[in-house]
């Protein structure tokens, strides 16, 4: 039986900030079913990588492959503030992550109330739809924009940082929920966390980037 | 006063929706600089008359002047390391500056004046026309772009991971404020007009809490304050542009105040 090809393969990557290059001659791969833990020290390019990933950083040099399964990850970028001050409510922040062009002027959709009710019921907050995000807690919060990545059913999630604001137990809550995800819901998964004490036990393998071996970074 | 009703009629919805999100984007204070920075595109408009002999409506200077000028700010603020407040500054003074040196020099003190303060009555035909057209584009670019609009303001990487363009965006609205703004300056003057902008969705925001709230609130503030700001001018004789930003103030602190006083009165 031929083995599954990886959802993402990165060859001599390079990414740049500008005229600074923050990943040189990278190599690694994702493959299906596995829980990558991305971990570094801060500003040695763990969420550009994860950015490239995405799709929305393009590389300076070598290549990055992606299935056709995963050109369309769902991504939870880094904490926002502006989020806490946004008048918008948990459904209708995944109205307007919607992958669809369905048009929107507030509230929900009627053609997108199943799939996000259905979203938000599956992660357990159906009761959160109608709370606006600032006055969710920051796992409630996690969980919301969870929910907006799942949206088009993406076989891959890139998370950045989902622990940064948040308290012990609620991390703990998190990490429960990310791999109910991996192991329940057959879901690839990203995870970039400086936290080494988050990813412990949660993470299938690691991707340790570091200042001196950029390059080094195969797991 | 037809024309004076017609204009406040299809700017005050128009700057209301606008408004929504120069608030949410944080973007007061760059609509506040391209209404100033009008001085300068009249001056500019003068120099070229007085130099070339050339005649046209100083509005085509204006906006000109203020598209240009939030290109630049927008692409400065996007490019160097200086915040978006910094270099709204910097824009402001230097523009006006040069504005007002403009018209000390072409000897046209007193057109400062008008500028300031405006006047909606001075509006004709030719700017119904232009303030139609205007409506009509913000009306179609908040049709189709609403949602990539509000996800861009909330979260510019979660707009590009769903192929939006932010940046773009981001060029779009701040032209689209600019055109507003050059073409509402007979309604209210340069000193007055970012209250038409940036008071009825404050307002509507107070006192709905909720996006789609703040977003009708404000269109509906937008079309009943000019009408009864034109109306309170013409009964008690007082000038216009102050009445009309008057209510918007009456309806912003009734909505502050009934927010209060919700909070206050325990619920049964």
């Amino acid at each position: 039986m031929m083995p599954h090809p990886p959802l993402i393969a990165a060859r001599a990557l390079s990414l740049s900030h500008g005229t600074r290059t923050v990943i040189h001659d990278f190599h690694a791969t994702v493959e299906r079913g596995e829980l990558v833990g991305i971990t570094g020290p801060n500003g040695v390019g763990k969420t550009t990588l994860l950015k490239a990933f995405a799709g929305i950083h393009r590389p300076s040099s070598g290549e990055l492959l992606r299935h056709p399964e995963a050109t369309r990850p769902g991504y939870v970028a880094q904490h926002s503030p502006i989020l806490r001050t946004f008048p918008l409510t948990a459904a209708e922040f995944l109205a307007i992550n919607h992958p669809g062009r369905t048009p929107w002027f507030g509230g929900i959709p009627r053609k997108l109330h199943h799939g996000i009710c259905g979203k938000l019921d599956c992660l357990g907050i159906a009761h959160l739809a109608k709370r606006l995000l600032g006055t969710l807690s920051g796992g409630e919060l996690q969980r919301v924009r969870i929910a907006a990545a799942m949206l088009d059913d993406p076989t891959l999630i890139l998370l950045d940082e989902p622990s940064s604001h948040l308290d012990p137990a609620c991390a703990d809550h998190l990490k429960a929920l990310i791999l109910h995800l991996h192991t329940d819901h057959h879901l690839t998964l990203v995870v970039v966390s400086h936290d080494e004490s988050f990813l412990h036990g949660l993470a299938t393998r690691r991707l340790p980037l570091d200042h001196k071996l950029p390059a080094a970074a195969t797991g | 006063m037809r024309y004076a009703l017609i204009s406040g009629l299809l700017l005050g919805p128009t700057c209301a929706l606008l408004g929504v999100f120069v608030n949410l984007r944080g973007m007061a204070f760059f609509s506040d600089a391209l209404a100033h920075s009008a001085i300068t595109g009249v001056a500019i408009g003068f120099l070229i008359e007085a130099s070339t002999g050339w005649k046209t409506d100083p509005t085509y200077f204006i906006l000109g002047f203020c598209c240009l000028l939030a290109l630049g700010m927008s692409w400065l603020a996007q490019k160097t390391p200086l915040s978006r407040d910094t270099v709204t500054a910097f824009a402001f003074t230097g523009s006006v500056a040069l504005g007002v040196i403009l018209i000390s020099a072409l000897g046209k003190p007193r057109l400062l004046e008008g500028l300031l303060f405006g006047s909606i009555f001075s509006n004709g035909p030719a700017d119904i026309t232009r303030q139609a057209v205007l409506a009509l584009i913000v009306a179609g670019f908040f049709l189709t772009q609403l949602r990539p609009l509000t996800l861009a303001t909330l979260d510019p990487e979660l707009a590009r991971a769903r192929d939006f363009r932010p940046m773009l965006l981001h060029y779009a609205f701040s032209l689209l404020v600019a055109a507003t703004v050059a073409l509402s300056l007979k309604m209210l003057g340069a000193l007055l007009l970012s209250a038409l902008i940036v008071m009825p969705a404050a307002a509507a925001r107070v006192a709905t809490g909720g996006f789609r709230g703040m977003l009708l609130g404000a269109l509906l503030l937008g079309v009943l304050a000019p009408p009864l700001g034109i109306y309170a001018s013409a009964a008690f004789n007082l000038p216009t542009g102050p009445c009309i930003v008057l209510v918007h103030v009456a309806a912003l602190a009734v909505c502050q105040m009934s927010q209060l006083l919700r909070h206050r009165i325990p619920q049964p």
